[in-house]
């Protein structure tokens, strides 16, 4: 029955983008939404000179922000320009990776805030359609129904957690990964025997290591920072996946990770 | 397939043990006697209570009944089983076993007599391994007289359909009895993986923010049912999970889940990624273990989760 509902609220709306260029899920979200029939924006790297020559005069009705590892350096370089381009009853989804939507309350004015939405996009990196939605503080609870139907409307699954640090599965795989590079850099076992003893002792979905060359380990430690700036020492990430983000070992998508991708850049 | 191939295969496959004992007829020993025994190896199952034995060996052979109706077990395991099956009430009947695999409960000065014991009767080339999941292998290999003749091999339950095989270096453990470790666990028709000796191993101890994550924020969010029922659900819905943080938890055993992750964080001298958390303590204290209990973080009464 809701199906109907959302496809008549969100036809056709203006969706802005806000990211990196090298997110490899902004070409996906920008696929995604276009074939569903919404118009995409991208305002990407805080290039403001493409962003207004691509957009004279726009009004968007959901803004997306994509970005892991410095969100409020990207809400502040959100221009005012580009927010007064929101429509009134816009909706601001914000990756809630490594910030909560009650964290960025300060960045949007009063009637902006009631709809901002929290959502933790670590499902989609493992190719998954499944978001987790979070409501701030200051969040009306109509907001998260919007939210719920624009993300349906990409044919994306929706899942109400609460407003906390990493979301729940972001801080959990945040944590199994943490720990399996630390028993690998410890020389506990191989890469390959650690993910092959959680698939089959504990019936885990995935490896965890083999899931965070997917996730990239670049969204793994910025959620696992984020959390020790919040918590403290438990949350610290272990040397080796430091290493491996400093040195550019990212995971699949840069060809190498705890496992080496054939094919891809190296 | 090439019979080079194939000979070359027997050999990675090959191990040199004929004859295996286990010791200890509870849950564990008895699916790992099953198991050896139905894959054609001489086995001895030794129990001091002849009562535990029988009960195994019925536990065993109603199994293998109900595999072989759902056609995963075939008649030639089944006879292989009762070809191969025996038991002992006294440790020297071990003494020719080439291979000995301790199951008895978790308490290491438990175990490290029966090592001692055991070390005065067999071979001094036979093989003797633990399968505890949360003790030291290299503190109990020092109760023996070659330490490097010791490993871990740590069986998942229920052993006969559980695939993983922890097989767990020691100190000492030498490689040559890893490598027969490893061949013996495929022969046996599991997947081993090698794990050197450190708190946990490799699956306890990596399995343990699951937990350990999903009990922290239920005590940030109030701690309710609703709180604990939203993170089952983001975990199965959005990570895949078959169960839940707190439905695992549940089947488990709280106090079971409890005594480990109380086992690893002493390992690692209290490092804080491995603290218990107070409404663990709470819940054994108050006897909801799970579902075996009838409550844990659910309520089972009627069997069923509600």
């Amino acid at each position: 029955m809701k199906k109907p509902a959302f496809k008549r609220k969100w036809a056709n709306s203006h969706l802005l983008l806000v990211g990196s260029s090298d997110d490899p899920l902004i070409p996906v979200l920008q696929r995604e939404a276009k074939d569903s029939g919404h118009i995409v924006s991208l305002y990407l790297d805080n290039d403001e000179d493409e962003y207004f020559l691509a957009n004279p005069k726009r009004v968007f009705h959901a803004v997306l922000v994509l970005d892991t590892d410095d969100l409020p350096t990207a809400l502040t370089a959100l221009p005012d320009y580009v927010l007064s381009h929101c429509a009134t009853d816009c909706l601001f989804l914000i990756n809630a990776l490594t910030t909560t939507a009650t964290e960025v309350t300060s960045f949007f004015d009063s009637d902006q805030v009631a709809r901002v939405v929290g959502f933790s996009p670590i499902a989609l990196y493992a190719q998954k359609p499944v978001v987790e939605l979070s409501r701030g503080r200051r969040t009306a609870s109509d907001a998260l129904d919007s939210a719920r139907l624009f993300f349906g409307s990409l044919d994306i699954l929706t899942v109400e957690v609460p407003d906390v640090p990493g979301l729940i599965l972001g801080r959990t795989l945040a944590m199994l990964v943490n720990e399996a590079a630390s028993a690998l850099m410890e020389g506990v076992a191989t890469a390959e025997d650690i993910d092959t003893a959680m698939k089959l002792g504990t019936n885990y979905p995935e490896g965890p290591l083999r899931w965070a060359d997917l996730v990239g380990l670049d969204v793994i430690s910025d959620i696992l920072v984020n959390l020790f700036s919040t918590y403290g020492e438990r949350y610290a990430p272990v040397t080796l996946l430091n290493n491996m983000v400093n040195g550019g070992d990212l995971g699949y998508k840069s060809g190498r990770g705890f496992y080496a991708y054939a094919g891809r850049r190296a | 397939m090439d019979t080079r191939l194939r000979r070359k295969r027997l050999i990675l496959m090959a191990h040199p043990f004929k004859t295996v004992g286990v010791v200890g007829a509870g849950t564990m020993g008895a699916g790992i006697a099953q198991i050896c025994a139905q894959n054609g190896l001489k086995t001895i199952l030794f129990d001091l209570d002849q009562a535990a034995l029988s009960k195994a060996l019925a536990t065993s052979r109603k199994m293998l009944a109900k595999g072989k109706e759902k056609g995963k077990v075939t008649q030639a395991e089944v006879t292989a089983f009762e070809s191969n099956i025996d038991t002992a009430t006294e440790l020297k009947n071990l003494s020719g076993c080439d291979l000995i695999i301790e199951a008895v409960p978790e308490d290491m000065a438990l175990k490290k007599k029966i090592f001692t014991e055991l070390d005065g009767v067999t071979r001094k080339d036979c093989v003797l391994v633990s399968n505890t999941s949360s003790l030291s292998i290299t503190a109990l290999a020092s109760a023996i007289q070659h330490p490097e003749q010791f490993a871990g091999l740590h069986f998942f339950n229920p052993v006969a359909l559980m695939q993983l095989v922890e097989v767990i270096s020691g100190q000492r453990t030498s490689s040559r009895v890893m490598k027969q470790l490893v061949a013996f666990a495929k022969a046996i028709g599991k997947t081993p993986v090698q794990a050197k000796d450190t708190p946990g191993f490799i699956v306890n101890r990596v399995a343990r923010p699951f937990y350990g994550e999903a009990l922290q924020l239920l005590g940030e969010e109030g701690g309710s049912e609703d709180v604990a029922r939203r993170i089952d659900a983001a975990l199965r819905t959005a990570g895949g999970f078959k169960m839940g943080p707190f439905e695992l938890m549940d089947l488990i055993g709280i106090d079971v889940n409890f005594a480990v992750t109380q086992s690893v964080y002493a390992a690692f001298f209290n490092a804080p990624r491995y603290k218990p958390h107070p409404i663990q303590q709470k819940m054994v204290e108050a006897g909801l273990l799970g579902k075996k209990t009838g409550r844990g973080f659910y309520n089972y009464e009627g069997g069923h989760k509600r």
